[in-house]
């Protein structure tokens, strides 16, 4: 590929209003382009796309279906943001604990730039487009004035099938406060990079329900900061679709914080899902737990990946990853990956992987009780999910 | 109810039943004693439809229809029920909704309506209650944290909810301090009824001191070598099985 940007700045969906950016915001996106368009599109070289087929990035003919609408939330105090083609839509009456404002009015400070260093710019680089191509998004502030069941839904509505829309929010959850977060992918092929500050003792309790489509396609990144105490629970379920890949990228700003997340991902037919999670331990006496579980069907693939990075110092980290997958064909494939990289003495860590088929034993079980072998998998599979469920 | 003729049987690879014989009439009680490996779970696991387990030649009658040529599923919905050894865990799907699944599966296959949800809970709550055992069981996962006398309790409910005509108990009292034997004991007791026949597997006549058997058979090698009254498991207590063997 002669360069990343020709071919993806054509694939991209542009407004038929051009966005004025803050000059230092365009200078952001023109750099990001830059670096970007000297490296090579995403294949099967790289580590995060050995198991996906990132050709499916520039298939030309998607699905137009929209996904059947699940209830969006419960809660009394919830705040729906609805990400579309035309922008951000949000009803103006909101409560006192709930800022809203588009990203372009992002201050300066507040803009995380992603790692474009050498090392990282190619594993990352369809991410990281979202740096040059944004087009809009959403700058949300939760103050600590939040109730117990504050909720921001962010929906993602994006009536553009074939083109890629690139979406970037910045959501702070400002000190002492605590929301839920739910991002809900209702359609569109979407690109979507979420920069998550959790502040000191802050709680963030997020899901991410990304139920596609066959001819469906969907990117994230999501990054978590945390700042001292804070704590984090994420919880991911990402199901079908024609391609999924989700990196989930995580550091810890000061001590004391803890990050759990537990993600279900379930692939049929020829879905390509790939679920990432980094996390950088860089401070002392932090938590990270990571519970992945995954089943694969058809011909489907699957890549799980959790890696903790303990820098030197960094004591008193404690993490646990666990992976548990689930072929259900023969033909379908998982690759599952935890992965630890430890550069101090005082760390507890455990981390395991594992791979098989529906057991046997509890099968018959089920069905010696006079359950039917579909419905007996059925239930199996709900059992195997509710270990990821965290949240 | 059920006539076993001729049976061999494999579990995996390995032959386990050598010309098995059994036959078992409505409302009786037959207590399998043999010492280990001699196929007595084997021959449950036969029953209920195992998948690894496999016949090679004979025949097995229940209620005048080939028990082999069922799946488990349909064993169980024509009344067959097999109280396992080792319960299996299945967390994240509680008691109740799994009680339920099966029962209503069952009644399918019989071509009855399904028992809405209110009427079920009455009708478990009826039977927790007469078994003696707490109502909490129905609100946790199926076996999760349960202590090995909970998850054979468990078992007894089940099948006390299940009503099965047919009941194969494996080696219900492994594993049971004398209080839970109780306790699964008189949940048998109170389901014996002129219409249900037990098989009971065990090694110990301990058992049968609480459920009372109206034929003992010992099984060494795949073969019934030798049946009696229950009298044949207190001659078992005191000398062993190595006089059956040679």
């Amino acid at each position: 590929m002669a360069g990343l940007k020709v071919d993806w700045l054509a694939a991209a969906y542009q407004p038929a209003t051009e966005v004025r950016w803050p000059d230092w915001m365009q200078a952001k996106k023109q750099a990001a382009l830059a670096t970007l368009s000297t490296l090579p599109g995403p294949s099967r070289k790289l580590e995060l796309w050995r198991y996906s087929d990132a050709d499916r990035l520039q298939k030309s003919e998607l699905d137009s279906a929209a996904n059947t609408e699940r209830e969006l939330t419960t809660a009394d105090n919830a705040v729906v943001i609805n990400l579309t083609t035309q922008g951000v839509d949000f009803d103006r009456n909101l409560p006192d604990w709930l800022s809203l404002k588009p990203i372009q009015e992002l201050p300066e400070n507040q803009w995380l730039d992603m790692d474009l260093s050498p090392a990282l710019a190619k594993e990352l680089v369809v991410q990281s487009l979202n740096q040059g191509l944004f087009t809009h998004g959403v700058v949300v502030d939760v103050s600590a004035q939040a109730p117990q069941d504050a909720t921001v839904v962010l929906r993602y509505d994006v009536a553009e099938f074939n083109r890629w829309t690139y979406l970037r929010n910045v959501i702070n959850i400002e000190k002492n406060a605590a929301v839920t977060i739910d991002e809900h992918y209702v359609t569109g092929r979407i690109n979507v990079v979420n920069n998550y500050r959790v502040a000191q003792n802050a709680r963030l309790t997020r899901h991410q329900h990304n139920v596609l489509h066959a001819g469906q396609q969907h990117v994230s990144l999501q990054h978590f900061t945390l700042a001292e105490n804070a704590y984090v629970e994420s919880q991911n379920r990402h199901e079908s679709g024609n391609l999924q890949h989700h990196i989930h990228w995580v550091d810890f700003t000061a001590e004391q914080a803890e990050y759990r997340s537990g993600s279900v991902n379930k692939a049929g037919h020829n879905s390509h899902i790939a679920d990432i999670v980094l996390i950088n331990h860089a401070f002392k006496n932090n938590i990270s737990d990571v519970t992945h579980r995954s089943l694969a069907d058809d011909s489907a693939q699957i890549f799980n990946n959790a890696k903790a990075v303990v820098a030197k110092g960094a004591d008193g980290s404690e993490i646990t990853q666990d992976l548990k997958n689930i072929l259900l064909s023969g033909d379908a494939k998982i690759a599952s990956k935890p992965e630890l990289e430890v550069y101090t003495d005082e760390v507890v860590a455990a981390h395991g992987s594992t791979i098989g088929a529906l057991d046997e034993n509890v099968l018959f079980f089920l069905r010696s009780r006079g359950i039917g072998l579909e419905q007996a998998k059925a239930i199996m599979m709900v059992s195997f999910e509710q270990e990821a469920i965290i949240c | 109810m059920l006539e076993i003729k001729n049976i061999y049987a494999k579990a995996g690879d390995t032959e386990i039943l050598k010309n098995l014989n059994l036959s078992v009439k409505p409302g009786e009680v037959h207590a399998i004693m043999g010492p280990n490996g001699s196929g007595k779970s084997t021959m449950g696991n036969l029953l209920a439809g195992m998948p690894h387990v496999t016949a090679t030649s004979g025949s097995v009658t229940y209620q005048g229809k080939d028990l082999l040529q069922m799946e488990p599923e349909e064993r169980a919905a024509e009344g067959v029920f097999l109280a396992f050894q080792y319960p299996v865990e299945i967390p994240g799907v509680n008691n109740m909704y799994f009680l339920r699944t099966a029962y209503n599966a069952q009644r399918k296959y019989r071509g009855e309506d399904n028992l809405d949800s209110a009427a079920f809970l009455r009708m478990v709550k009826e039977k927790i209650k007469q078994l003696h055992m707490s109502d909490d069981l129905l609100k946790r996962p199926v076996n999760v944290g349960f202590s090995g006398g909970e998850k054979k309790r468990n078992e007894v409910f089940q099948m006390a909810v299940l009503e099965p005509n047919l009941a194969i108990m494996d080696e219900t009292d492994s594993g049971l301090d004398i209080d839970a034997l109780r306790v699964v004991a008189d949940g048998v007791n109170q389901l014996r009824s002129p219409d249900r026949s037990f098989v009971i597997i065990t090694h110990y006549q301990r058992l049968l001191d609480y459920i009372e058997p109206d034929f003992v058979h010992v099984l060494v090698d795949g073969e019934i070598v030798k049946s009696g009254t229950k009298k044949l498991a207190l001659e078992l207590e005191e000398q062993g099985y190595g006089w059956l063997e040679s």
